[in-house]
């Protein structure tokens, strides 16, 4: 009994713990993501205590209200989706490496943050996102075939530690770049666009809380996106898990700004030309094995 | 193993299922003691007996002539003359009787095909009784012939799809539904002839639960919401456990490598068909949506995908692990997903979210809490923006250096040998291949 007690309370200072890191990082994620481009292509950005400021009203104002109920059911999956491919481990590694290897598979992850797309832009874009959704599912298809058996990324992890410079590497790199060129993900400004036209007599308030959550299901793409470009680095333990996901978040989101720098994205040859690369890779570890 | 006959239940129980929560169905047992329009009434007693000779034919499945006159007359029955076509469907069915397990099943299933097509909208139950019965009738050709079932399948709805390009653009959607228990029930065979038990197992929990779902569906138009391919729903569940399951296949038998990965890719481009379909259908439900209706809708998901799970488990023989199946669904070939899990952890964060207080901050009202709004105004737009000047320095350092670097780049590029950039291009793209070959090796 008194070590089932024990267990249970490990499991939830687990989850504790690392809901409490990533709300200390999504700021800086937040800051990372949308003000550094704008600074660096000189424009005047706010400075990052002013993102902690938002973030800490924007959870005041929730814990005081309440959201609406899709509002609610779409940070909860957002959050989600955040957790767990964030791939933290910090006092309990089992939480971590089940969370690593049975929730953090990229289809699945991939579909929770396109769901959030549609939601927040209904209607448009509909080739874009089926675009993303078969570039997904190849996605799957090639991780599985680079190597048979694997679980989610923590399986990918672990096996590119057990057999360094294998081919799942490059195939997991190109698709990372083919999916960083279809991003379906609205911009902020798009989603302001959508909101006034569809008319809602929604407050102020309520939109400023409408794009922190799709704040969030941006930086949990871009940090998909990190995930499948440099693999080793998730699910580290301990404090070198934070450290590692703030590099993957680094990658996913300079792949981001370049696909959006170099308007890449329009080009659906460039994208047919890196699936079928990642492809090729797959298939050429999988015969040369 | 004894196989054949607990899936012919399970088919069975399906039809029964759906014969006792359809809806002109009861709409025919009501017309028994009060006043129903006569004519709803006709109908509804002709979908009741070409629902219970379906269920004949699915029980006389050894005697194939039997079965085959009796698919007819349910067609008959269900489609009200338009389903069955006696110039080419009466020779078909006399060729499933003839040979009921080698080409004799293509018979039975372009027959279904035809009368699932022809199936209008308010007909849908009519469409489920033909896949069902293909499923059922065809499974000793699908046991055999595996690839020829898959391959016939496709042809067929191809040659359907040329046929019935009639009606409207829905059409090439309603195929979707149709073509993917199909694929996986051939999914589910040749992993059976491969000797994968894990395939098995995965492929046939994907056909329970798409079959479970369509049946929900035409007794409760509305759990078609249920059916859209996004992630917690169980239309996620069958693609995802179908994708994996054919990926299975691809990555541990020989020569099934390239056509596992289309395959997988096809069952989930079939979800994804579908889900267009039914947004289509359903955009106005989902935006009335009420109370009542959702917390249903919420159960039947969250319950839907654990349940068909034991019930596919106890049908593989592996019964005793019906534990494992409610903190996580494996795919075909050793992955898992633990979508329980995560329903356990999101449920309760998305009822803590969303619980809401008071109403004001829906509306424009700004009468009470005027001041309290201000200050969480005030809160977001303190905002001082600023760009500091040694930055600003930097970065134009830094971008006279990349323009000085960028005029020696074309410099030193106007003297290759290739000018052109595609070549470029190419070249490097095959560069990197023979790269990854030699450091596969």
């Amino acid at each position: 009994m008194g070590s089932v007690l024990l267990s249970v309370f490990r499991v939830v200072l687990e989850l504790g713990l690392q809901c409490g890191v990533l709300f200390l990082l999504l700021p800086v994620m937040f800051w990372l993501a949308e003000d550094v481009p704008a600074l660096l292509s000189g424009r005047a950005v706010a400075p990052l205590r002013e993102r902690y400021a938002r973030f800490a009203t924007f959870w005041r104002l929730l814990l005081r209200h309440g959201l609406p109920v899709e509002d609610g059911l779409m940070l909860a999956l957002g959050f989600l989706a955040m957790l767990c491919l964030a791939g933290l481990s910090l006092v309990m590694p089992e939480v971590g490496s089940l969370m690593g290897a049975w929730l953090a598979d990229p289809l699945l992850m991939g579909g929770i943050l396109l769901v959030g797309a549609v939601w927040a832009v209904p209607g448009r874009l509909w080739s874009a996102h089926g675009r993303c959704c078969a570039t997904l599912c190849l996605t799957e298809c090639f991780l599985v075939l680079a190597a048979p058996g694997v679980t989610g990324l923590q399986g990918v992890q672990r096996l590119l530690l057990a057999a360094p410079g294998s081919s799942l590497a490059g195939t997991s790199l190109c698709c990372a770049v083919a999916l960083a060129l279809t991003a379906s993900l609205p911009g902020a400004d798009s989603l302001a666009d959508e909101m006034v036209g569809r008319g809602q007599r929604a407050s102020r308030v309520a939109r400023d809380q409408r794009q922190v959550i799709v704040a969030i299901y941006r930086v949990a793409w871009a940090l998909l996106l990190g995930d499948l470009l440099l693999p080793v680095l998730f699910g580290l333990e301990g404090p070198a898990g934070v450290v590692g996901l703030m590099v993957r978040f680094g990658g996913g989101s300079l792949l981001v700004a370049l696909g959006r720098m170099t308007g890449m994205s329009r080009n659906g040859r460039f994208v047919a030309l890196l699936l079928g690369l990642a492809g090729l890779m797959a298939l050429a570890g999988r015969f040369a094995v | 193993m004894p196989f054949h006959d607990p899936f012919m239940a399970c088919l069975l129980v399906l039809l029964a299922v759906l014969l006792c929560g359809e809806r002109s169905v009861r709409v025919f047992v009501r017309g028994l003691w009060q006043s129903v329009p006569l004519g709803l009434w006709r109908r509804g007693g002709c979908h009741m007996a070409g629902m219970m000779l379906a269920m004949l034919a699915l029980v006389a499945g050894d005697h194939a002539g039997a079965a085959a006159c009796l698919v007819a007359v349910s067609f008959i029955l269900l489609g009200g003359g338009l389903a069955f076509r006696p110039v080419w469907g009466v020779p078909a069915l006399v060729g499933y009787g003839l040979f009921p397990a080698d080409a004799g099943g293509l018979g039975v299933m372009a027959t279904c095909f035809w009368a699932a097509g022809r199936a209008a909208d308010d007909h849908e139950v009519a469409r489920l009784v033909a896949l069902i019965l293909m499923l059922g009738l065809g499974h000793g050709m699908a046991v055999l012939h595996p690839l020829g079932w898959m391959l016939g399948a496709t042809g067929l709805v191809g040659l359907c799809l040329l046929a019935g390009m009639w009606s409207d653009r829905m059409f090439l959607y309603r195929y979707c539904r149709l073509l993917r228990p199909v694929l996986l029930l051939g999914v589910m065979e040749v992993s059976r002839q491969q000797g994968m038990e894990l395939g098995v197992a995965g492929a046939l929990f994907a056909l329970l639960l798409d079959l479970a779902c369509q049946c929900l569906a035409v007794i409760w138009p509305r759990a078609a919401l249920l059916m859209l391919p996004a992630p917690p729903l169980p239309g996620f569940v069958v693609g995802w456990v179908g994708l994996h399951a054919s990926l299975g296949l691809s990555s541990s038998t020989e020569g099934w490598t390239v056509m596992g990965c289309l395959l997988g890719v096809g069952i989930m481009g079939l979800s994804l068909g579908d889900g267009v379909l039914v947004l289509g259908q359903m955009a106005e439900v989902l935006r009335e949506g009420r109370r009542r209706d959702r917390v249903w809708g919420l159960c039947l998901a969250v319950s839907l995908p654990s349940a068909c799970g034991m019930v596919s488990g106890w049908l593989a023989g592996q019964g005793a692990g019906w534990v494992g199946w409610l903190c996580r669904l494996p795919g075909g070939d050793g992955s898992m997903m633990a979508l329980p899990l995560l329903w356990g952890v999101m449920l309760p964060a998305w009822f803590w979210l969303s619980r809401r207080r008071k109403e004001e901050l829906e509306g424009g009202s700004l009468s009470g809490e005027e001041r309290e709004e201000l200050a969480a105004l005030r809160a977001y737009m303190q905002s001082a923006p600023a760009c500091p000047h040694s930055l600003k320095r930097l970065m134009m350092r830094g971008r006279r250096q990349v323009l000085s670097v960028r005029l020696s780049v074309t410099e030193l590029l106007s003297l290759l040998p290739a000018q052109e950039l595609g070549a470029v291009f190419w070249l490097v793209f095959l560069g990197s291949v023979l790269v990854v070959m030699g450091l596969a090796q």
